[in-house]
């Protein structure tokens, strides 16, 4: 999975207190996919089998923990030599209790209907272990500007497998994609795609799928090895 | 860091959450399933929930050994989470003061688009709510009457007046639980034959594809036209209650026939509307006057 | 809306609307501490502790924010609420049984992030349960995540044994199997009939 960033880990955890990142555009592009939060780290599941019945809800919820992973690790990053390593977490939950209440706010204010369809999942935004883990492993160590860009690629890549997993429902369980009707009156629709179970089919599936190419592509890495030490 | 975690040994059992591949190593000889666990150790430092933990118990166990600042005074813990505790009761603060009449406003638009497009023919609505004398008494919408949207239960009833001040309808809320939750209904109902006359659902959990047909199957709704909601001789409740009956067996006005496969679904919503005209018909009616005069 | 009873409440959060298969909260844990029956038991009994004193606390708190027309600091009130509880139960399985502390190892602190917990704060908060049934919904709520976790850890343990596609091996089966579960649980839908 990250052989390769094997060094780092250990160097990083040398010297933890004092190794800051230089901003790369890897910083932003890890969250997307090598580090994807919900496909390879399997973290923050709770959501992202209840709220993506429908796209729309998968989106709003993803933009929604986006911007609590970025508030929330921007205080923290600006905070973080002023707070004791002994109250550390209780710290960084109560910032990250207060960005989840604002987007609370937000968006009942922004949209009654997304807001009844999201529920109390919002406020569990609260105990996704993405944004806590984040907010330790990485909004504590680092500047404020590489935690901003680092909290906004892993709150996309979040996003994205949220929107998967929601397009998928959507289409296959209701015969639409963001209420626009894609099939004709023939169509009958999955229902089970929507309904809790169809949401942890749909995420086995996509990993299933995940595991398959990465199978694929280590058998072809270890086919040309062959090839290359015999020819 | 990596010495403090667990290493995997090659079961099945890891004992940490992140890691997506406990049956990995029956797919491998034995020294790559120690490399593998290795590696998946090594791997896991990188996960922030571990790293967290595990700095917590490495923290608690060598404390004395580890490497920093000499042990924080409590004031500064205190003053710390103390800044913390005021930089999040501001932006709290903030946020609900900016977006609660936001909030409320749009609330009050979406009660009032439901009242106006289950009454056709009204353009503006007026608020009442059942006082203890089991009349209806005006209430101010923007004072925020009973959680000031179409609530269920105890809700409001609205009143709905065409351009010329006439009435063309009242609407009230009622719940009944179904399939899988409660079932909040609106309610049109007309005062002068007593009937509840259209229906839409507001809150429902139900199996879509199934319960959803509350709203758009046409042999149901036919029969929400005119469902008669009469009172009985006192005046103090329904003369027959609501009731739901199973598909094809309703033979009175007061029953609705049940939708086939979707019978709990269907009797939420004979409860719902039984719930709503118990409560709302025996005081509007006791205020046909107050009712009939064109805004005050 | 009709009281429900507090043993049909129990029934709704144990197995109508069980809090993993059907609402969906608490899957971290189930999908990390499923695959041995032994685990998943200390895990459930140790969340389902967690669940009730922190129901208990929560019931006791809202009721005081309300007094003080505080709403909005709920949700921070809550997590503290969890947090402490986790602290509290860490600290007693510490002293009583070193073994169990250190089988459950980094999950006992990880408790403090299950959504399970949060969840049943926040829902028993909205349906205006009182204490009585607060407890009853608590207990029942974590018996639900027991059982959804003891048949997840039953199954996976047999499977252990099975010969499977190496692709699916790890998240990908946990997950199809927790569907075949969700889908077998529905069936307990309308258990409990006229309770909304």
């Amino acid at each position: 999975m990250a052989e390769a960033s094997q060094p780092a880990v250990v160097a990083k955890a040398a010297d933890p207190f004092n190794r800051e990142e230089t901003l790369t555009a890897d910083t932003f592009l890890r969250g997307l996919w090598q580090e994807n939060p919900v496909f390879v780290m399997l973290l923050g599941m709770c959501p992202v089998l209840a709220v993506t019945n429908s796209a729309i809800n998968a989106l709003g919820m993803g933009l929604a923990t986006t911007f609590v992973l970025i508030g929330s690790g921007a205080l923290v990053s600006l905070l973080r030599r002023w707070i004791p390593k002994q109250v550390r977490i209780a710290s960084y939950i109560v910032i990250i209790a207060t960005f989840v209440t604002v987007v609370d706010y937000a968006i009942h204010a922004i949209s009654l209907e997304l807001y009844a369809s999201l529920g109390a999942f919002i406020q569990l935004i609260v105990v996704n272990c993405i944004i806590l883990g984040r907010a330790e492993a990485y909004a504590s160590k680092q500047r404020l500007v590489p935690t901003l860009v680092n909290g906004l690629g892993m709150g996309l890549g979040f996003t994205l497998a949220l929107f998967s997993l929601g397009s998928v429902r959507e289409i296959l369980g209701n015969g639409t994609l963001f209420g626009v009707t894609l099939f004709g009156d023939s169509f009958q629709p999955w229902l089970v795609m929507i309904l809790p179970p169809g949401g942890f089919f749909v995420l086995g599936a996509w990993l299933l799928l995940f595991a398959w190419l990465k199978q694929r592509r280590e058998r072809r890495v270890l086919a040309s090895a062959g090839a290359a030490a015999h020819g | 860091m990596s010495a403090t975690l667990p290493v995997q040994t090659g079961t099945s059992a890891p004992a940490l959450s992140p890691s997506p591949m406990p049956g990995h190593e029956y797919e491998q000889a034995p020294e790559q399933a120690v490399n593998q666990g290795a590696n998946q150790a090594a791997n896991r430092t990188r996960t922030p929930t571990t790293e967290q933990a595990s700095a917590r118990i490495t923290a608690r166990a060598t404390e004395p050994a580890v490497e920093q600042a000499p042990a924080t005074p409590s004031l500064a813990m205190l003053l710390t989470l103390g800044l913390i505790a005021a930089i999040s009761g501001l932006l709290v603060a903030t946020a609900y003061e900016y977006t609660a009449p936001i909030i409320a406003e749009k609330e009050r638009l979406a009660t009032e688009a439901a009242v106006l497009r289950i009454l056709p023919g009204a353009v503006a609505k007026r608020d009442f709510v059942i006082d203890a004398a089991g009349r209806l008494a005006p209430v101010d919408p923007a004072s925020g009457g009973a959680n000031g949207s179409a609530a269920g239960g105890g809700g409001l009833v609205y009143a709905g007046y065409d351009a010329q001040g006439r009435l063309q309808g009242l609407a009230f809320t009622g719940v009944g639980s179904g399939y899988s939750g409660p079932v909040e209904v609106l309610f049109a109902y007309d005062p002068e034959r007593q009937l509840i006359v259209r229906s839409k659902v507001l809150k429902s959990t139900e199996t879509p594809g199934f319960g959803d047909k509350l709203d758009t199957d046409p042999a149901f709704l036919k029969n929400l036209e005119a469902l008669d909601a009469r009172l009985d001789a006192t005046g103090q409740a329904l003369a027959n209650p609501i009731v739901t009956v199973k598909n094809g067996t309703k033979t009175q006005p007061w029953q609705i026939d049940a939708i086939t496969g979707a019978t709990l679904s269907s009797r939420a919503m004979g409860k719902a509307a039984n719930q709503a005209a118990q409560r709302a018909a025996p005081a509007i009616q006791r205020s046909l006057t107050l009712l009939a005069q064109p805004s005050n | 809306m009709a009281n429900p009873s507090l043993p049909l409440i129990f029934l709704d959060a144990a197995v109508v609307n069980n809090f993993v298969l059907a609402l969906f909260l608490g899957i971290c844990p189930f999908l990390g501490t499923s695959a041995k029956k032994e685990t998943a038991l200390n895990m459930g009994l140790a969340t389902t502790f967690v669940m009730v004193v922190s129901s208990l606390s929560a019931y006791g708190v809202n009721w005081l924010l309300v007094e003080l027309e505080l709403e909005f600091l709920r949700l921070i009130c809550f997590i503290a609420i969890i947090a402490s509880a986790v602290q509290l139960v860490e600290m007693f399985v510490k002293k009583h049984s070193p073994a169990l502390f250190r089988s459950l190892g980094i999950f006992l602190p990880l408790i403090t992030t299950n959504c399970a917990i949060l969840g049943l704060a926040l829902f028993q908060t909205a349906k205006e349960y009182d204490f009585l049934q607060s407890l009853v919904y608590s207990l029942g709520a974590g018996t639900g995540f027991m059982l959804a976790l003891m048949l997840m850890a039953g199954l996976r343990e047999k499977l252990e044994l099975a010969r499977l596609p190496t692709v699916s091996q790890g998240a990908a089966l946990s997950l199809m199997l927790a569907g075949l579960l969700s889908l077998a649980f529905m069936g307990f839908a309308g258990l409990g009939g006229s309770h909304g």
